[in-house]
């Protein structure tokens, strides 16, 4: 699977972006970098923060920012100018990450300047203007997005550090965020906007109720005080699904096409910008034509040309100028046979017009919960995949992915990025998020469908045999389906014949010690349409405990089910699933001979209105049979309703550990 | 990763560039190439290297790099977690200070499956990947055309160092051939052309003369020895299968074949020649260290005091020299900053002691100053790190030998000690440099001798947990956790940048994951990290929901509580490298559980124990009518086995782990008895 199938240029909001968790990561790796400092000339602006009493904090706050500064100002011609100033106080040694500072920039904008300072505990002030660059991913083979940073001396725990700079940029989108909240507390954060004559903004608030602003010499002031950091926990929606936001669009007359007042007209937007592109080409028809005979039925020829996007066009980041929101044409993707989302989803959406068949574009972003149904319209979508007209005529059956339109009808959601999942079915991270639909007269979000637990199953079946002193011996089957097949072929798809054996040898041996793995196989793992299976044969030495004249037997033999669970902190936020799904295991385990059950566990229930578990232990003549099903109904388990869940885990936990006792038969 | 190997070298003489015929145009397709599907050996496997060469030249500061890569399946077209393909290809290019990398002659295409080829015409994007102060690594990017399973890439260029400020100053591009890669290799062929100039040599830098300096090499995990060329060499190889990293494994480059070349000194024939050369230059820059001692020995004398006897007054001595604040282990300062705090170089032992600072290796020889002014016969040992690398012989240089300890013949016996590792405790070696190879700094130049081992009763981790068991199976109570010498200075050391609740946070995690899932572990105090000796002692309140299992009227009680660390390291049925653990170990556990009221013991755990020449396991449970007591010790005195060894490893760890498994049970109503297993 590609495992960040994340190829559409979010707007990148610089002074913000900057504290966000990314940020601190890229920091780190320029830590080893010791610019030479200066002398000082430190602003007073950050001696007297330097000189504020400091505030108490919980002892696993690495830092607080003291202040967050931001001052935007639009120029009549549209040329965008922001200012920052940014200061922290260091408050554990996991803080000093916080020393550096970059400015995100690209081809399109420049960063005028840059400069950081540091006041320690003692007093010493330093100064540096030594700027590092560096490329901000690796991940793109083609990118122009770089940083530019400083790092500031004398980082130790009570040291304030502070940093100034000036960008310049001339945006695709009129579009700025004020990035308020992040993953330490804020003690004081402002945006301010100058705005030319003739410009009006817009201004939305996400995950934060309105604030109006104050207007001071001419311009616009908002300011936040001591906000909460964003708590890390295990499962718990993105960060900036949570964190508050202010989305700020400018708008001018004089300036159209690069703002939009709602998700018509950003969508209208993208259409102009990809005009032309889905054209097609000689070379193109030709490949239509041979992939998708019209003597073929429509859905087959749709799968077909579905499957050549998805598998025969490879997967090449590409991120330049306005390239990061606008597709290649589909004559280049073909011929090169590369590009990344939003190439396939082109070079797809030609193909099926040429068909006959429309196809529309799906901006998404690939973390669920950031955009709602009450989003603002913003440009932070990070994927591209297509939504496909389905006639009524052409399927037998109603798939997972489809979504009724009330406007374009019945529409299949298809993602040719991700060459794991089969046609009809749609990526556990698309669903029940939304996307904005782009379509001839504008723009749509729409709410992706979800699938039912039905659609994503794990059956595990095991027979075993156990022997007298113990041992036990068989077979285990395992079939996947849906999302479930989807994440078990990204581990095991291309995996050599050795490490798919060492995989399954640590399947078994977090359950069982002392095995023997003697043999193996995966079926369907290269066939997305079928579901992917599982087969392996093991001997384990004293799996049963001897007792006294007892052997103790677990009947649950693999699987731990229960989700990841901090218990020693409160719970902050939901718990986020990645798609409904629904587990289920049968045991049978053949007793030795002269063995009887003395007694069995009891039975596990727990229902609760997001998912369910129920288990049972059964003795039939000299069988032990144990079979289990675990149900999730929901992506999201809310606060409300965490007690219920962590006694949901709590019995999967007791009901996994739980053995029968045999007894000698006299 | 690629070094760039750069010597300053100053060359008084213009150097001739040796005509060295490299082959270097691209290779014909054979109809092998285009039918190759799968490695032997290894179904599966994304790619194969189908051709691999690498060329380097000394005397043009050159490597010249040739891959053909066939895609064998989907798994070599989708990137990897860290975006890479082998369609995609990045070129590193580095650059520090005056010495700057070039690529040249880059060209690279696509044989497609059919055998038509598709030249590579775009330009490459370069990503800068650092950029600062004068330094600067880049990637040349590019993504090849056309690719689809069954199809070749090929690519060539050539990596030319060059310090272009500075015309007379000679760099060499590469000292290793990379014969391992991570996919097999079905040929490759490696040159090596050294530096050919003429004479130069500086009476000051002996160690930069090349004035018939012997050029010599040391071929690694490699059956097949580099054949003369010339005056280079070159070596043929065929079917270099891909390197597969292991848990517990020894550091990886001893295990990868590998050739590296060097320069010995001028007239030496002999291993043990070029050695004794290179200490004896070391013993000149570490006396001159050393020579310069003002006060040095009224600080010994200080330090010792009124002890007399020799092993009481060294202790004194060392516990001396670890009161220097130890730079190492703080964060690197700016020129600035050390100018601020007045942070002064140490240009000698006596600076070290007047200014209270240095790093690891200037506060071991103020402590052999200090020694030896007490009038003990001390010395310094450079030591390998066998954290990184075993060390070689054949390889005669320092860069393997760049720690210090200090050896002191302490009443006719040398002992090992190691002031410069904070922490570190009198008659103590961290473990990285226990039972490894040294060289005895001394004025003849040098003797190898061998730092001890560690032994299993010298890193030790003592559990102590008193339970209490509700009666829906949850378990409460106090665990005591304690390391001591190697464990205790490992954990200080870790530790040393956290503040308190970093240190928490790290014994919590620690403790969490030796107990079962969903464990509630809250750690109470602490003692002992800033000590030199002495454990390291945590205790914790924790608290295990469902711990013990109802089954009918009988309550199975697991009587050990923790896991076992190494239970997923013999997992595997197959081993190809050997296991190496860091250094031997001692687990000694005692877990009491009090049961509920109203249970008797129906069945304690049979007793366990397994043993090994080098290992023993030992498990005992006992019930006095009210609580269940079981003690437990695993002890281990072996640090690297070979494969031939891994059955017998995993037979018994497997026993450890039925062993830790085994359970209690107690039957609801009846008059409680007391019971030991047996």
């Amino acid at each position: 699977m590609n495992s960040k199938p994340y190829c559409m240029q979010e707007v990148v909001p610089v002074p913000k972006k900057a504290i966000n968790a990314t940020f601190f990561l890229l920091a780190l790796s320029l830590l080893g970098f010791c610019p030479n400092a200066g002398a000082t000339d430190v602003p007073e602006w950050l001696r007297s923060l330097s000189r504020q009493p400091a505030k108490s904090y919980a002892d696993d706050v690495n830092a607080v920012i003291l202040l967050d500064d931001q001052t935007t100002t639009v120029k009549e011609n549209g040329e965008i100018v922001q200012r920052g100033r940014f200061a922290v106080r260091i408050l554990r040694p996991e803080g000093r990450d916080f020393a550096a500072y970059p400015v995100f920039y690209d081809s399109d904008s420049k960063v005028n300047y840059l400069r950081g300072w540091s006041i320690t505990s003692k007093g010493q002030e330093y100064e540096t203007k030594d700027i590092m660059e560096q490329t901000v991913s690796s991940y793109e083979v083609y990118s122009d997005l770089k940083i530019k940073a400083v790092r500031v001396p004398g980082a130790d725990v009570g040291t304030v550090v502070g940093f100034e700079f000036e960008q310049k940029k001339r945006p695709y989108i009129f579009q700025d965020f004020w990035d308020f909240q992040t993953i330490v507390p804020v003690e004081q954060s402002r945006y301010e906007l100058h705005l030319a004559s003739g410009w009006r903004f817009k201004a939305d608030w996400v995950n934060h109720g309105e604030e109006k602003p104050k207007e001071e010499n001419g311009a616009l002031v908002w300011q936040l005080g001591d906000i909460p950091r964003i708590e890390r926990e295990p499962h718990r929606p993105p960060s900036q699904a949570l964190a508050g936001r202010m989305v700020v669009t400018f708008m001018s007359d004089k300036n159209p096409g690069k703002s939009y007042r709602d998700w018509s007209e950003f969508g209208s937007w993208y259409t102009q910008l990809s005009s032309g592109v889905r054209d097609t080409s000689p070379a193109l028809q030709q490949k239509v034509q041979e992939l998708a005979p019209a003597n073929l039925p429509l859905l087959e020829r749709i799968k077909a040309l579905a499957r050549f996007a998805q598998q025969d066009v490879r997967y090449v980041e590409i991120r330049i100028g306005i390239g990061g929101y606008r597709p290649h044409t589909a004559a280049d993707v073909y011929n090169h046979r590369y590009g990344d989302c939003k190439d396939k989803a082109t070079v797809l959406s030609s193909m099926l017009s040429q068909i006959g068949v429309k196809s529309y574009y799906v901006l998404v972003r690939t973390d669920r919960g950031i955009f709602t149904e009450k989003s603002p319209p913003q440009a932070s979508f990070d994927h591209m995949i297509l939504a496909i007209s389905l006639p009524e005529a052409s399927y037998p059956k109603a798939m997972p992915a489809m979504y009724q339109h009330p406007k374009l009808g019945r529409l299949l959601i298809f993602d040719p990025t991700n060459d794991l999942v089969p046609f009809g079915q749609i990526p556990p991270y698309e669903q029940d998020n939304y996307g904005l639909l782009v379509g001839e007269q504008g723009g749509d979000l729409i709410h992706m469908p979800l699938s039912n637990p039905e659609a994503n199953r794990v059956t595990r079946s095991a027979k075993l045999t156990l022997l007298p002193d113990g041992g036990v011996q068989g077979e285990i089957e395992e079939v996947r389906t849906g999302f479930e097949a989807m994440r078990g072929r990204a581990f095991l798809r291309h995996e050599t014949e050795s490490d798919r054996k060492k995989m399954i040898e640590r399947i078994l041996g977090r359950s069982v010690g002392s095995f023997q793995l003697t043999g193996y196989d995966v079926v369907n793992a290269d066939d997305i349409e079928k579901d992917l299976i599982l087969h392996y044969k093991f001997t384990a030495e004293h799996y049963a405990k001897n007792a006294g004249g007892l052997l103790l037997v677990r009947p649950h033999v693999v699987g731990e089910l229960a989700g990841a669970w901090d218990a020693n902190k409160p719970r902050h936020y939901a718990y986020e699933f990645d798609a409904p799904f629904l587990n289920s295991d049968t045991v049978e385990i053949t007793l030795p001979d002269g063995f009887k059950v003395d007694e069995l566990p009891e039975p596990a229930k727990a229902s609760f209105p997001f998912g369910q578990y129920v288990s049972k232990t059964e003795n039939s003549g000299n069988i032990l049979k144990y079979s289990r099903e675990y149900r999730m109904d929901s992506t999201l388990v809310s606060m409300e309703q965490m007690e219920q869940l962590k006694k949901l885990f709590g019995q999967i936990n007791l009901d996994e550990k739980n053995m029968a006792v045999l007894k000698k038969a006299n | 990763m690629r070094t760039v190997r750069y010597f300053s070298l100053a060359l008084c003489f213009l150097f001739s560039i040796a005509c060295f015929a490299q082959k270097e145009d691209w290779l014909p397709v054979t109809p092998q190439d285009l039918q190759y599907k799968e490695v032997p050996g290894n179904k599966g496997a994304a790619a194969v290297r189908l051709y691999y060469a690498q060329h380097i030249n000394d005397n043009t500061s050159s490597c010249f790099i040739y891959q053909r890569i066939k895609i064998l399946n989907e798994k070599a077209l989708n990137p990897d977690s860290r975006g890479k393909t082998y369609a995609d290809i990045e070129v590193p290019i580095f650059s520090f200070g005056s010495i700057v990398e070039n690529i040249t002659d880059l060209k690279a295409r696509t044989i497609k499956p059919d055998g038509s080829i598709v030249e590579f015409t775009g330009k490459p994007f370069e990503k800068v990947i650092f950029k600062g102060r004068g330094d600067k690594v880049s990637v040349k990017a590019f993504s090849m055309p056309e690719v689809s399973v069954g199809s070749i890439v090929e690519y060539k260029y050539r990596a030319q160092v060059l310090v272009p400020a500075y015309s007379f100053i000679k760099v060499f591009a590469r000292d290793t051939w990379d014969i391992q890669s991570e996919l097999f290799t079905v040929k490759e062929t490696l040159t090596y052309q050294p530096y050919g100039g003429s004479e130069f040599q500086s009476s000051s830098k002996p160690s930069f003369y090349f004035d018939g300096a012997k050029i010599s090499n040391v071929t690694m995990n490699l059956k097949e020895k580099p054949s003369k060329s010339g005056n280079g060499s070159e070596l043929q190889l065929a079917n270099v299968p891909a390197f597969e990293r292991e848990e517990f494994m020894p550091p990886e480059d001893n295990f990868k074949p590998s050739v590296i070349f060097f320069y010995g000194r001028k007239g030496n024939d002999s291993v043990d020649k070029e050695w004794q050369e290179i200490g004896k230059d070391r013993y000149e820059e570490l006396e001159t260290f050393l020579a310069a001692n003002k006060g040095v020995k009224e600080a010994a004398m200080q330090a010792i005091g009124g002890e007399t006897e020799p092993g009481m007054k060294l202790r004194k001595i060392y516990e001396r020299a670890q009161q220097v604040r130890n730079l190492t282990y703080e964060r690197e300062r700016t020129k600035e900053e050390r100018k601020q705090e007045n942070i002064q170089k140490n240009t000698n032992v006596g600076d070290v002691l007047a200014h209270g600072y240095g790093y690891e290796d200037s506060i071991t020889f103020l402590f052999v100053a200090m020694a030896r002014a007490a009038g003990f016969d001390a010395s310094v040992v450079q030591v390998s790190d066998r954290k990184t690398r075993f060390f070689v012989k054949e390889w005669t240089s320092l860069r393997q030998l760049d720690d210090e300890i200090a050896a002191v013949n302490l009443n006719g016996s040398e002992i090992y000690l190691e002031p410069g590792t904070r922490f570190c405790p009198y008659g103590f070696l961290r473990w990285n440099h226990t039972a490894t190879d040294g060289l005895k700094i001394e004025r003849k130049g040098g003797t190898f001798v061998k730092a001890p081992p560690i032994t299993y009763d010298k890193s030790v981790t003592r559990r102590t947990a008193q339970m209490s068991l509700d009666e829906d199976g949850t378990l409460k109570g106090s665990v005591i956790l304690e390391f001591e010498g190697a464990e205790a200075l490992e954990h200080r050391l870790d530790a040393i940048d956290s503040d308190e609740a970093g240190r928490k946070k790290d014994m919590e995690d620690e403790l969490k994951q030796w107990l079962p899932k969903g464990s509630i572990v809250k750690m109470v105090v602490a003692q002992g990290w800033e000590s030199t000796g002495g454990p390291l002692v945590a205790r914790f309140n924790i608290e295990v929901p469902g711990y013990a299992s109802m089954a009918g009227k009988r309550l199975l009680i697991p009587a050990y509580l923790f896991q076992l660390k190494q239970n997923q390291t013999f997992a595997h049925a197959q081993r190809k490298y050997p296991v190496y653990f860091p250094y031997p170990f001692t687990d000694t556990d005692s877990v009491t559980i009090k049961v509920p009221a109203g249970f008797t013991l129906e069945s304690a755990p049979p007793q366990q124990d397994a043993k090994l020449p080098y290992a023993r396991y030992q498990n005992v449970s006992q019930f006095d009518g009210t609580q269940l007591v079981t003690q437990r010790q695993l002890a281990f005195n072996g640090i690297y086995f070979d494969v031939d060894k891994y059955s017998e490893l995993k037979s018994f760890f497997g026993k450890v782990q039925t062993g830790d498994e085994q359970q209690a049970v107690l039957h609801a109503g009846g008059s409680t008895s007391a019971q030991k297993s047996n």
